[in-house]
Parts: structure tokens; C-alpha cells; sequence
């Protein structure tokens, strides 16, 4: 065997690629947290049936971050045991095994989700701010518990496949150099249950069990969903992707809900439980059969008739409102909507628009607008909008909603100072804020580091992984600025609007945290400024709090310990708080003093009276539901009486009275949560004192408020968390890969992943093994336990594979009669250890620090055992930063920013005993070698908006997208090919990386056939929409949208140059037929754009693509396809085999040229990838 | 490894187990506890580990006309190391691994030479599908389809005075083999019949055993005979002893090779070798000690009863020589 031909060989299985992808990815501590805890210990409840795991700090004094779960993880192990036996009862399936709760108390956002298999549902303390609007207020950890332990039961019955392996992957491969194609697929047979049944089934085995607080908020997204025609198809209600609009993922786990409500009301209360069984027996890929084999009935023809109930009962009740008299007001708006046509031609109008227009048209007014409200001297208006707070100078009476006029008929000097004056302010999603009275401020719920919101720079290192909510005053006070006017000379605005640099808000300065209230939370001001009152978290429970402006002088005004508080408001006077409370099932309305004393409540009944208003007039404003819908109420203290203020067929919510006595409110549509406003002239007025349980009785009210469960009990079976007690039962995926490693090499490689962890994350342990001819066995560990996350991997793979040798007699490719092909066959490994170590700095940003050493060797016909030919060591420094957002469940990223760089430094020891322990390469010889490497990879995702020309509006209903890439990098010195940047084609099912990503770069090039110790390299691509929400489904194959994707690349890898051929004199030949220097000096660095690459023989390389990509799922999975024909415009020379076609052609010097004489021509090159991605 | 065989022996032998690792799951289908009621397939849930060691002693060959010659002054032994994994996927499937590890000596008294060499086998990948079962007694009938993937060493050393004169042996064919069959097994109080039937489909492939002669270079292309194959078992069970005699019969076509062809079927060029089909008929008998649900003990003979010469030695998977085979197995399962 040619030594040569084995050294070559190896560089065209790639398998070098394995080393530089097999870096630590970014940290990914576990499946919860970006962040490790490890200033946290664990212990752990053992129940009968659950373990509870919850943390503590470990250090209490002087901790801003101290917390302690403990009473949180007692009610989680009551609810669960309480629930555990009609859970089970529901499905008639008893559960032998332990399911292990993980409560988190790390976040003030929620968490809830189960993974079956592994016996394993985690879920935070804290349910978070907006929940219960959605639905409803509710005893949290019974529900979340119920819901994630109705999945444990309804999951692991309905699974075919045993627990320890979900599925089976297919895939295939087929790389064809002649033709130059690649295509590939891939599917995972696994479970097919849709979506709707999934999150509904528990949902309604919740309900079935006694522990589901399904409350009217719920009822009013599924009641306005089907009057505003907002229904999910039965389609899209399978598939938990590509629900990208406002409210679909939400409305997929309502109408699964009642999707399975009515199948109990017409098929049985067992019905869809039997669901559950019937899934397990058998597996199909299209599981909705399931529903037809135990009700006799079409699932499509069940949602139809759903649909027509439902629809008639909504109908009738909105019916009811009107006849009583609908009193709505009107959505904040700057104009009139098309929606709020008057006569019929308008209506004509409306109607003629396609239904995702009319959607699209209705949420573009806003869909989470929560707190509408001005301040009490009437200068300031704010609204929290989606996740910030719009703050704004506007008098009161220019809203078009309280008097018809709208902003059309405003002066543009008018128009121009609101724009000015107007700001967004980082407040936390669905959290209440307040003004400070006598003064341009706001005071706001926003997080410890301002992080995660865009209207706030990012680019803060956060290391202790803590982003608890905290309180803010924001100053309102407006900068001064000069402007040209009319070309003229500059006059002197006030403006609230921030500076920017690289398009970034860096206006910090105008916030200011209050000291003392992390975890704090909907804040209230004094009337006199003074003092601010907010909801204090703690362990599961929120609490009344009151604060100076500086931080000093904190006091819980309350202590409960199973708790919510909600939307605290100040007595005119300033004397007293008003608020209401959520406690053991009940929610009520609560007045007490402002310094803690004397609580007691103004109502008792089973209503959700909630967002409790003090307004200047002494009345208290709220919304409750007595009918089922929710209303505005005024409440009179002096005459103990309530006023239904408003009477809507969605839910109004949040009062707030204007100075001038207007209602504003927020609205429920199908569309969204919309601000409202109600002149005062158009209140409903109707007294229903007699809702609300006005005649309390005080003694009894202080029984309820001072009960608290004892769950003392739990202390006994409570110990310190043992991970060696806690590890996951292994799951495990067997793969079934078809490929071929060259043109006549074909096998099929049976494997399998295994996962394990233990409970709360700290170790990870990964195994893959796959066996067929080519072997590979990969660990890894991942130690979450400390700051960093320490990753650890070893791995062994070998490959045989064969190939040919062109033997040409007179050297002349052009005669053809005497040529035969020599076949070869090599067996190769390659062995890689890894440690690397990555810490988050802060949500956009991560650092990694990697070492991984390796080896390579092979074993030709005539070796007894494996050849090692070179060992390699190389450590590097990782810097990633990535706003990419890709959409969910596919991944046409619409924006966002990709940036890794990375400096490294290596060391070579070719060690082949054939070569001397030498190789050559580019002309040189080496031997043992040290290099430092940079690279650097930049993406931008742009999205394209419509630039303001009605022509280009499209653009902005469907994502349009410009994406470049920039990729640089530099060896300091020549290396051995296997040490070189490499470039190509590669398909998505390849299993190995190491091409540049993206990997639609220089696709128009065979993979790996571009190399060199510099690279230059540039690509920019339009991505546009071709067909988008399809959502149709056809058996178990769901296709929601295509896409298409034009673009190019234009750059080049340069390598180090051998002395030019005709300086005989510095060179000579080697064995093998390689030019090598006598001087290493000779051998020249490659300039970038000035020489020519040797290796290609081009200045530039130049491509073009054009691909189609198809989103889609298949049996509810996410699989999407793709399909790229790429174009090369350049003829390029290599190394050996540059055509592809697996035979080396050994012209000229034999078998070792430096350069072959074949070359890949110009021309197509097709990737067809289904189910692979792309 | 002995740390992994203590933990699957504590979890073979202990009570269920609760939670996490060792959680016994809900899921899982019952096991029987005797050899002859369990089903082909492994019950849904259940993971075994099958530890297994045998050595053939290879005394002699069967010549063409399927005579035995036994060898004058040689000895052939040929130990293979086993571990087989076997999962009860879901309710009608079994997937399952097997990975052996081969060690072969060749001793020659009369030359003086002993040549030992060891390698990874080849590893076998099956499916199993039940299609139909009854239990109580027990009735099972299975399909089953298995791939082989030429894993093991190839390579035949140097061959310094001709490639005939090789330093390591081959322990495998070089090429994929593809398989599939059914089974089937019926029981009738303590005894159960078991059969099965196949046919191994042998793919080609460039291997590095066959030189191409020319210039001792390169490598050339080898397609093994296709394999017709099937058994009868019948198997006795008291108490926890179950005893098993099963004759197993192979037809062997005739293995083909030459240089790689053209286009899409690279086999067109290949010649067949002479003789290299045949029959061969051995009997297993095996001995089985069901110490627990978990844990299993049997010892193996195979004993061989007739065979035609197949041109390929040392390769036992394409020429088994002639001799006795005798193994144990360890078999847990959790």
C-alpha cells in the first residue's frame, strides 16, 4: 500500500472535521437554566409515590440571593400525594414507579413541564405575573401539579414503545461525487400524539380529578376565540410548532380542553381516557385514527360538530349582553379600524379581506396591552405593551377613543411633541407600575441587571445567573436637543428619546433600582410621594410591602405563606391600601391600614374580584366575573354598594380612572388584550350589591386569614439530596444510518444515544455507540455543579472504506485504452479526548475554554495492527454572541446576530513510521510543529421591512430576510492538511462538521475540497416566503410553510506555497513524488487576493444557490426538507481526487503528486435533504 | 466492566427497585420465569445483558465431497467472546446488539509455529416483530431481520513471500450480510418446539484479505454465497432446569469475486470460486439454569454433523472447519 494514498484517503473521509466540531457547545446547564446554582444545596421530600427536590442557599447572611423552598416544596409534595390517586383512577393506571418533582426557585418567571420517560416534572415556586390572566387565578402548585403529573400518566400509557426508547431515527445519506449530488434523509418513528390531545387530555383529567381551577378567564379566551373567529383548524391544532401568531399556543391548550370536554359530554366520561390506552397498543403514525376507533366517529367530524355547539353557545350568551346593552367603549386607537365599520359597505369591506389579513389587521393595534393609565395631574399616559411600558406626554383629550377625534385631525407641531415625548421603559410583562405624584417619574417592576428587554442595551455581564424582578423609578424628566428646522436654523425640543449607538437605546441613566426589593414586584406610589407600596415574594407566596423611595424603612405588611396579593392601590388620602388577595381558593377585595393594621375585607364570595383601583372619587374600581364574564365595578365605600360599570361579552379588566372621571380598561378580544377607554357618560350604572357578599363578617375573616397549613410533617422524611439516589432512568434512541463512505461503499451503521442525568442537572452523562463497519463509541460528561459548566468527552471511531486508483500508461488522461482502475481498501481511526469549560456572561454572550487531544491512524492489507500517523493537541478560547431568533420549531431565523471568534494554539507530532516520522505538505517537511490559529464568523439576519413603500408592504406581513456571513481566519504558519481550514459543500445529514457554517457557503464546491491556512470568505442570501401558513395536514405529514433562499459566496482559502517548479534548485522530490524545500524559508505564505491559491489555481472562488426549504412536521415532530442547487463557477484543482469520483488519477509523477491533474469542473451541484433540515 | 456486571447482577437479583436508574416501570410486561413459557421476543421494558464465551476446537475440515479430513500435526482454536444486549422495545418488537470478540490461535507441530491474533468481530443488529402470540401455553411466531456490519479485522498482515503467507487472521468476511427469517415456538406443558427459517442475503465488498495478485497491491472485490438456514428445537423443562436439543441446518451458495464493476451494481464483474457452495448440518444442544426472573445460566455444545469443503479457510464465518464448539452464557436482564 502507497503511504500516500492512505494520507490522502484520510483527508477524504473528513475525518479531522470531527476535531474541530467536537468543541463544547455553548454551556447548557441543564434543561432549565442557562446558569449553574452552585451556591445552592438540594434536599429532598420522599413522599409514597414522589420525591420532592428543592433547593437553599447555602449562605443566609448577607445574601441578596438567598432563598429557601422549603414550605413551597412541602404544599408540592401535599398537592402531589392528594392528587396522585384520582389522577391515576382516571386512566385506571397505577404508577409503580417514583416520579421525582424538581421545584425551582432560582427564577421569578414559570416553569412547568414533564418529561414522562424519565419520571421527571419540573416547575418553579413562583407561577409569575400574567398567568391567571390567561387563566385565571388558581392554587398553583395543585395545578401545575395535576396538569404535569396528567401528562406522566396520560404519556407514559399511550406510549407504545417501552420507556427506554421513545423512537427509532432512520437516515440516510447518499453522497455522489460523478454527479454531484447529495442527498440525505432522516425520520423518527416515534410517538404521534397531537397536541390538542396531549395538553388537553390532562387539562381535563385535572378536571376530572377535582383539581383543575379552570376559571372564567379561560372561558373567555375560548368564548372570544370563536366569536372573533379566531379558531384554530382541527390541523393546526396537532402540532405544538409554527404557532407563531398571538394567543395560538394558548389556544391550542383551551381548544384541547374543550375539545375533550365535549368528547366526555358526548361519548362518555371514560372516553378519552381510553384514548390513553387505546394509543399503547398499537403504534401508528397517524394516531387520530385512535379517536375514531373508541368513539366510532372521525376526529375531523368530532371538531365540526364542536365547532357548531360551541359556536351557537357563545352566540346566544353574547346575545344576552346585548339585549341587556352592550357597554364596550372603544379600543385606544390612533384611527378608526376597518373591523369597526358602520354600514354595510363597510362591513362588505372588512369581510372581503382574507381571514389572516383580518387577523394580522386587528393584532397590529396591539395584543398584550395591559394598565392603561394616567398620571393623576393628567400630563403623562402609559401603557404596558407587550412586555414594556409605552410612557408618553399626552393630554387627556386628544384620545380618539373618548372623543372621536383621531390624530389625522392633530397640528403637526402636536403629532411631533408626542413623538418626541414619548419612550418605552423596561417593565416586566404584565406588571403594574405607577407615578409618582409631583413629579416627572414613574415607578416600575423591571429585573436586577434590566436584562432581556430590547428596549434597554444589552452587553451587561451577569454572573451569578440571578435576574430576579426588582423596583425602578424611572426619570421622566426630558432632555433637551437641536434640530434644523426647514433647513433653517436649529432651534432647541425637548425629548424623551434616547441616544443611541449601533442602534442601541443607551439611556440607563434614567433608571434608578430601589434598594431592598429584589423580588419585588407591581408597585403603588403614596399620594404624597413618599413611600411606595409592592408585593414582596418569597418561597411560593407574595406578600404586601411598603418601602421609602431610598430603600430604607421595608416592612411586610403581610406574612402568609400560600399567598398572592394583586394590584395594590393607594386611598386618595393616603391612609390606607387596597388590594385583593389570593388565599386557600379565595379571592377577595382587602382594605388595610398603611402601616399593616386592621385588614379586612370588603367583600366575601366566590367571584375573582381582582386589580383593585382607589380613585380619586373615594370609589374603588375592580374587575370581577359574577355572570361568568368579567366586568368593571365600582365600589362606594360610603354606601356599600357596587356598580357594574361596563358590560362586555371578551372581559374587561384593570380599571383606572382618568382625571377627569373616564374609565380606562383593558379589553379581552380574540385578537388580543387591548386598551379601552369607557367616557364616564356611557357607565352602565346597574347596582348589583347583592353579587358580592358586602355584608362580611370580620371575625370570621380574620380566622381565614390567620390559618396557614401545617405541614410539619414533612420534616421527617426530608433529607439532603443524594445525586447517586436521583439518577434518571437511561433513555435511549437506537439510529439506523444508511450511507455510503465512497462511491462503492455502502453500509448501514446500526447505533443508539444514550442520555442520563440526575434530577436536578448537576452530571450528565451522554453515550453514543454505533456498530456495522464503521464503529464509533462517543461519551461525555457534563458537570453542572459549579460555576462553569465542565464538559468531558472521549471518543473512538473507526472507518473502512475503499477506493481507486486510475493507472494510466502514457500518463495522457486524453487516451482512454490504457487505463484500469486499482482498487484499495484502508481501515482507519481516529481517537479524541476532550475537556472544556463554558460559562454564560450573560443571555447573549458566552465564553468556553476547550483542550482536546487526538490521534490518527490506519491499517492498510499489509499492517498486523493500527499505524498511528499523527497525534495533535489543540486549546482555544471561545467567544459566542447570538440574538438569532429563529422561529419556533424551524429555523428561518428573521433576524439576530451571530458572532464566534476564537483564538487557539496547537501542537502536531506526525509520528507515521512509514515517512520517517515526517510529512510533507505545501513543500515543507514536517514534524513536530506549534501554531496558533484565529478565526472569526460573523451572521447578520436583517429583516427587511417595507421600507415605507406600500409597493414593499408584503414584506412586512411575511418575513423577509437578508443574511450575510463573514468568515476569517489565519494559521501562523504552515501546517499538515488536517490542521487547515477546510471549505465545501456539506449536507445537514452529514454526521461530521468542520465546513464552514453556514453550510450553503461555497455549497457550488465538492465538501472539504477548498483548504488553506488563510480564509477570506463572504456570502450573502435573500430569504423570502413562498406559500406561509399552509397549516394543512395529509395523513401524519403537516406542511405550514415554504420558504425559498437566493445567494452566493465569493472568497477563497490560500495555503503556503511550495518553491515554484522551475527553481529546481531550492527543491527536490520526495519518494512520493512531492516537491519539497531544501530551505523551509522558501515555502511562502499565500497573500490573500494577490496570489493565486496553488491548491485550486484561483484568485477567487465564486457561487451561486438557490434553494427551496419546506417547513414542516411529520407524526407532530418537527421535520423539515430542503432542496439547493448551488452553482461553481470556477474549475478548481487538489489533491488526488479533486472530481470526486473516489479514483485518484496518477498522471505525471505516480501516485503522489502534489497536484492532480484531474479537476472539478464548473457546473450545478444538487443537495436534496428530507426530513434533514438544512 | 466489572463495576457494570455488579450493577446489572444487584439489579437481576434484587427486589423492584423504585425510582430513578432502577425504577421498575409501570410499562413493563410481565416475564416468565421458566425457559419454556418465555416468548421468542423479549417482553416490553426488559434490558438483557448476555455474557457469553465459547471456544471451537477445529480438528479438522470437510473436504468437497463432504468427507472429514482432520488434520495431522495442526490445531485450530477459535474463541469467541460475546456480549449480547437485547431490549423489549414495545409490545411486539425486540431490537438487540451482538458484539463479539474473537481470539484464533493456529498451531502447526510439525512446522513449530503458533500464531495467535485477536480482534472485534463482526456486529449483528436484529429486529423482531412478533405477529402473533398466545400465552398459556405458550404460541409465538416471529419475524425477524438482522444486519451484519463488517466491523472486525480485515486486514491479513504482511505478506512478505506472497500473499498466502499472512501473520494475522481475518475475522471477518469483509462485506455486509443482511437477514431475514421467522420463528416460532409452541409449548405443551414442560416441553416447547421451536423452529426457525431464513435466508442471509451476503452482499459484496472491496475487502483487504483478497490481494489482487498482479502486483500485490491492492485489494480486490468478494461476494460470499447467500445462506438458506433453519433449526428445530425441543426443549424440556423441571423446575429451573431447561434442556434444549436443536438441530441446525445451513445451504451455502457459492461465494463470488474479481474487481469492482461499473455503474450501479458493482458485482458484475465477479467470477465464482468452484466449489465454495454447500451444506452443513450441526447439533446444539444447550442446558439452561433460570436461577431467577433475572438471571440466567446455560452452557452450550455444538456439535457438527455434516459440511462441504467452502475454499476459505481460516475465515470461519465463510469455511467453518471441522470440530466441537463449547460455551457458556451469562444472561441478565433488568
Amino acid at each position: 500500500m502507497n503511504p500516500t494514498s492512505t494520507r490522502r484517503a484520510l483527508m477524504g473521509l473528513g475525518l479531522t472535521a470531527l476535531v474541530s466540531g467536537l468543541a463544547p457547545s455553548e454551556a447548557q446547564a441543564g434543561f432549565v437554566f442557562e446558569y449553574n446554582y452552585p451556591d445552592l444545596d438540594w434536599y429532598t421530600i420522599e413522599t409514597d409515590h414522589f420525591y420532592v427536590h428543592y433547593p437553599v442557599s447555602k449562605v443566609e447572611e448577607g445574601n441578596d440571593h438567598y432563598l429557601n423552598a422549603e414550605y413551597s416544596a412541602r404544599r408540592a409534595a401535599e398537592a402531589s400525594e392528594e392528587m396522585f390517586e384520582p389522577v391515576c383512577s382516571n386512566f385506571n393506571y397505577y404508577l409503580t414507579e417514583k416520579i421525582h418533582v424538581v421545584l425551582v426557585n432560582q427564577t421569578d418567571y414559570l416553569e412547568g413541564f414533564t418529561v414522562p420517560p424519565w419520571d421527571w416534572i419540573v416547575i418553579s415556586a413562583n407561577p409569575g405575573s400574567y398567568f391567571y390572566r390567561m387563566r385565571g387565578r388558581m392554587e398553583w402548585f395543585s395545578d401545575v401539579l395535576v396538569h404535569e403529573f396528567g401528562h406522566v400518566i396520560s404519556l407514559k400509557l399511550d406510549a407504545y414503545n417501552a420507556e427506554g426508547t421513545q423512537g427509532v431515527l432512520l437516515s440516510t445519506l447518499y453522497q455522489d461525487g460523478i454527479h454531484d449530488t447529495a442527498s440525505g434523509a432522516e425520520v423518527f418513528l416515534g410517538g404521534a400524539e397531537p397536541f390538542w390531545w396531549t395538553e388537553g387530555v390532562t387539562e381535563y383529567s385535572s378536571d376530572e380529578a377535582g383539581y383543575n381551577w379552570w376559571s372564567n378567564s379561560r372561558e373567555q379566551n375560548i368564548r372570544m376565540t370563536f366569536l372573533d373567529e379566531r379558531l384554530l383548524s382541527y390541523d393546526e391544532l396537532i402540532i405544538a410548532f409554527d404557532k407563531n401568531q398571538w394567543g395560538d399556543g394558548e389556544r391550542n391548550y383551551q381548544q384541547g380542553y374543550s375539545l375533550n370536554a365535549y368528547i366526555r359530554e358526548r361519548f362518555g366520561d371514560k372516553a378519552t381516557f381510553e384514548m390513553a390506552r387505546k394509543g399503547g397498543e398499537k403504534w401508528r403514525p397517524n394516531w387520530h385514527v385512535v379517536v375514531e376507533e373508541v368513539t366510532g366517529v372521525r376526529m375531523e367530524q368530532i371538531y365540526d360538530d364542536w365547532k357548531a355547539y360551541n359556536s351557537a353557545r357563545y352566540q346566544a350568551e353574547w346575545d344576552e349582553v346585548r339585549a341587556e346593552g352592550e357597554v364596550i367603549g372603544r379600543e385606544m386607537t390612533s384611527s378608526v379600524g376597518d373591523w369597526e365599520y358602520s354600514d354595510p359597505d363597510g362591513k362588505d369591506k372588512w369581510y372581503s379581506k382574507k381571514q389572516e389579513d383580518r387577523e394580522t389587521a386587528r393584532e397590529r393595534t396591539g395584543t398584550w396591552y395591559f394598565y392603561a393609565k394616567y398620571s393623576q395631574d393628567g400630563k403623562w399616559y402609559a401603557e404596558n405593551a407587550t412586555g414594556a411600558l409605552k410612557v408618553s406626554e399626552q393630554p387627556e383629550r386628544l384620545v380618539g377613543a373618548l372623543q372621536d377625534e383621531f390624530a389625522g385631525s392633530e397640528a403637526a407641531a402636536t403629532k411631533q411633541r408626542k413623538s418626541d415625548m414619548s419612550f418605552w421603559i423596561p417593565n416586566e410583562f404584565g406588571h403594574t407600575y405607577d407615578f409618582v405624584p409631583g413629579k416627572d417619574e414613574i415607578v416600575f417592576t423591571g429585573n436586577e441587571h434590566l436584562m432581556g428587554s430590547p428596549y434597554v442595551s444589552g452587553g451587561r455581564v451577569e454572573l451569578d445567573g440571578y435576574e430576579w424582578k426588582a423596583i425602578y423609578i424611572a426619570d421622566l424628566s426630558p432632555t433637551t436637543k437641536e434640530k434644523r428646522k426647514d433647513r433653517g436654523e436649529k432651534v432647541a425640543y425637548e425629548t424623551l428619546k434616547p441616544n443611541k449607538i449601533l442602534g442601541k437605546r443607551w439611556d440607563r441613566d434614567r433608571y434608578t433600582i430601589v434598594p431592598n426589593t429584589l423580588r419585588g414586584h407591581d408597585p403603588a406610589v403614596s399620594p404624597d410621594g413618599t413611600k411606595i407600596a409592592f408585593l414582596q415574594y418569597e418561597d411560593g407566596a407574595d406578600n404586601l410591602a411598603i418601602i421609602n423611595f431610598d430603600g430604607t424603612e421595608k416592612t411586610l405588611l403581610t406574612d402568609f405563606r400560600n399567598s398572592f396579593v394583586q394590584n395594590i392601590d393607594w386611598s386618595p388620602d393616603g391612609t390606607q391600601l387596597v388590594f385583593s388577595l389570593f388565599k386557600d381558593q379565595r379571592q377577595d377585595l382587602y382594605i388595610m391600614n398603611a402601616d399593616g393594621t386592621d385588614m379586612r375585607a370588603i367583600n366575601r364570595d366566590p367571584w375573582e374580584d381582582q386589580d383593585a383601583h382607589w380613585a380619586q372619587d373615594g370609589n374603588i374600581y375592580f374587575s370581577s366575573d359574577p355572570d361568568g364574564k368579567f366586568n368593571i365595578f365600582r365600589y362606594e365605600p360610603e354606601a356599600n354598594k357596587v356598580v357594574q360599570i361596563t358590560n362586555v361579552i371578551g372581559g374587561a379588566q384593570i380599571p383606572s380612572i382618568t382625571p377627569a372621571g373616564d374609565l380606562l380598561y383593558t379589553y379581552y378580544t380574540g385578537n388580543g388584550f387591548k386598551d379601552y377607554a369607557l367616557p364616564q357618560a356611557e357607565f352602565f350604572e346597574k347596582d348589583v350589591s347583592n353579587l358580592f357578599g358586602l355584608d362580611v363578617d370580620q371575625t370570621e375573616v380574620q380566622e381565614f386569614l390567620a390559618y396557614t397549613q401545617d405541614l410539619s410533617k414533612y420534616e421527617a422524611v426530608t433529607t439532603p439530596y443524594n445525586f447517586a439516589r436521583a439518577i434518571m432512568p437511561p433513555t435511549a434512541v437506537p439510529i439506523i444510518k444508511f450511507e455510503n463512505d465512497t462511491m462503492t461503499n455502502f453500509g448501514l451503521t446500526p447505533g443508539f444515544q444514550v442520555f442520563t442525568q440526575d434530577y436536578v442537572g448537576d452530571h450528565t452523562a451522554f453515550l453514543v455507540g454505533q456498530t456495522g463497519e464503521d464503529p464509533l463509541l462517543l461519551g461525555s460528561y457534563t458537570y453542572a455543579g459549579w460555576y462553569p459548566t465542565i464538559d468531558l468527552m472521549a471518543y473512538h471511531y473507526q472507518a473502512k472504506f475503499d477506493y481507486g486508483y486510475l493507472i494510466d500508461d502514457d500518463n495522457d488522461l486524453e487516451t482512454t485504452d490504457d487505463q484500469s482502475v486499482y482498487e484499495g481498501k484502508q481501515h482507519q481511526f481516529v481517537n479524541i479526548g476532550m475537556v472544556g469549560i463554558n460559562y454564560p456572561l450573560n443571555g447573549r454572550v458566552n465564553l468556553g475554554l476547550s483542550s482536546r487531544i487526538y490521534q490518527y491512524g490506519f491499517k492498510t492489507s499489509s499492517d498486523t495492527t493500527f499505524q498511528p500517523y499523527m497525534y495533535g493537541t489543540e486549546t482555544s478560547l471561545d467567544f459566542t454572541y447570538n440574538t438569532v431568533r429563529a422561529r419556533y420549531g424551524h429555523m428561518n431565523a428573521h433576524g439576530g446576530r451571530y458572532l464566534q471568534a476564537s483564538l487557539g494554539h496547537g501542537f502536531t507530532d506526525m509520528v507515521y513510521a512509514g515517512y520517517n516520522g515526517f510529512d510533507s505538505d505545501d513543500g515543507q517537511l514536517l514534524d513536530k510543529y506549534h501554531y496558533n490559529r484565529a478565526q472569526v464568523n460573523w451572521t447578520e439576519h436583517i429583516p427587511l421591512g417595507g421600507f415605507g413603500l406600500d409597493a414593499l408592504d408584503f414584506m412586512t406581513k411575511r418575513p423577509h430576510t437578508f443574511e450575510w456571513t463573514f468568515q476569517a481566519g489565519a494559521i501562523d504558519r504552515n501546517v499538515q492538511y488536517q490542521d487547515e481550514f477546510r471549505a465545501g459543500g456539506v449536507h445537514p445529514a452529514y454526521m461530521g462538521t468542520g465546513a464552514i457554517q453556514p453550510n450553503n457557503q461555497f455549497s457550488g464546491y465538492p465538501a472539504f475540497s477548498l483548504s488553506g491556512e488563510t480564509m477570506l470568505v463572504a456570502s450573502a442570501g435573500y430569504r423570502f416566503p413562498i406559500i406561509t401558513d399552509i397549516d394543512r395536514r395529509w395523513g401524519a405529514f403537516y406542511l405550514y410553510d415554504i420558504h425559498a433562499q437566493v445567494g452566493g459566496t465569493a472568497g477563497n482559502l490560500w495555503s503556503f506555497r511550495p518553491p515554484e517548479e522551475d527553481d529546481t534548485s531550492a527543491y527536490y522530490y520526495d519518494n512520493y513524488g512531492q516537491r519539497v524545500a531544501y530551505d523551509p524559508s522558501s515555502v511562502r505564505r499565500e497573500i490573500p487576493f494577490i496570489d493565486k491559491a496553488y491548491k485550486n489555481n484561483n484568485w477567487m472562488l465564486f457561487d451561486t444557490m438557490a434553494e427551496v426549504r419546506v417547513s414542516s412536521a411529520l407524526m407532530t415532530a418537527s421535520w423539515s426538507s430542503f432542496f439547493r442547487v448551488s452553482y461553481a463557477f470556477n474549475e478548481i484543482t487538489g489533491i488526488q481526487d479533486p472530481n470526486g469520483d473516489d479514483i485518484s488519477e496518477t498522471t505525471d509523477t505516480g501516485f503522489g503528486n502534489s497536484l492532480s491533474a484531474e479537476t472539478e469542473k464548473p457546473g450545478p451541484r444538487f443537495y436534496l435533504g428530507i426530513g434533514t433540515g438544512w | 466492566m466489572r463495576r457494570f456486571l455488579a450493577t446489572m447482577m444487584v439489579l437481576a437479583l434484587s427486589a423492584d427497585a423504585y425510582a430513578g436508574v432502577g425504577a421498575v416501570k409501570t410499562m413493563r410486561q410481565p416475564l416468565p420465569a421458566k425457559e419454556v413459557e418465555r416468548s421468542l421476543n423479549m417482553p416490553k421494558g426488559w434490558l438483557e445483558f448476555d455474557f457469553g464465551a465459547q471456544r471451537k476446537i477445529g480438528v479438522g475440515s470437510w473436504t468437497a465431497d463432504g468427507e472429514k479430513h482432520l488434520f495431522d500435526s495442526t490445531q485450530w482454536t477459535y474463541d469467541t467472546a460475546r456480549l449480547d444486549v437485547r431490549y423489549g422495545m414495545s409490545n411486539r418488537v425486540e431490537i438487540w446488539w451482538s458484539v463479539p470478540f474473537h481470539q484464533a490461535r493456529l498451531t502447526n507441530e510439525l512446522q513449530g509455529t503458533d500464531t495467535k491474533d485477536a480482534s472485534l468481530g463482526d456486529a449483528w443488529f436484529g429486529y423482531r416483530l412478533n405477529l402473533s402470540r398466545q400465552d398459556s401455553p405458550l404460541s409465538d411466531l416471529v419475524f425477524e431481520a438482522a444486519y451484519k456490519g463488517p466491523m472486525g479485522q480485515e486486514a491479513p498482515g504482511t505478506y512478505l513471500g506472497g500473499p498466502l503467507n499472512v501473520s494475522s487472521f481475518v475475522f471477518t468476511t469483509g462485506t455486509p450480510d443482511a437477514k431475514l427469517g421467522f420463528a416460532g415456538k409452541r409449548q405443551f406443558g414442560p416441553i416447547a418446539l421451536s423452529a426457525h427459517a431464513g435466508y442471509m442475503k451476503r452482499f459484496s465488498g472491496v475487502v483487504q484479505y483478497l490481494v489482487e495478485l498482479d502486483n500485490y497491491q491492492f485489494s480486490g472485490r468478494m461476494k460470499p454465497g447467500d445462506v438458506i438456514y433453519g433449526d428445530v428445537g425441543l426443549l424440556g423443562q423441571v423446575g429451573v432446569f431447561a434442556v434444549q436439543a436443536q438441530p441446525e441446518f445451513q445451504q451455502r451458495f457459492a461465494s463470488r469475486i474479481g474487481t469492482t464493476g461499473p455503474g450501479l451494481n458493482p458485482s458484475s464483474n465477479l467470477y465464482e470460486v468452484e466449489g465454495s457452495d454447500g451444506l452443513s448440518m450441526d447439533l446444539r444442544l444447550t442446558g439452561t439454569v433460570n436461577l431467577t426472573r433475572g438471571v440466567d445460566v446455560s452452557v452450550m455444545a455444538l456439535l457438527p454433523m455434516m459440511g462441504e469443503d467452502l475454499q476459505f479457510f481460516p475465515l470461519e464465518d465463510i469455511h467453518p472447519t471441522y470440530g466441537n464448539t463449547y460455551g457458556a452464557t451469562l444472561e441478565l436482564r433488568y
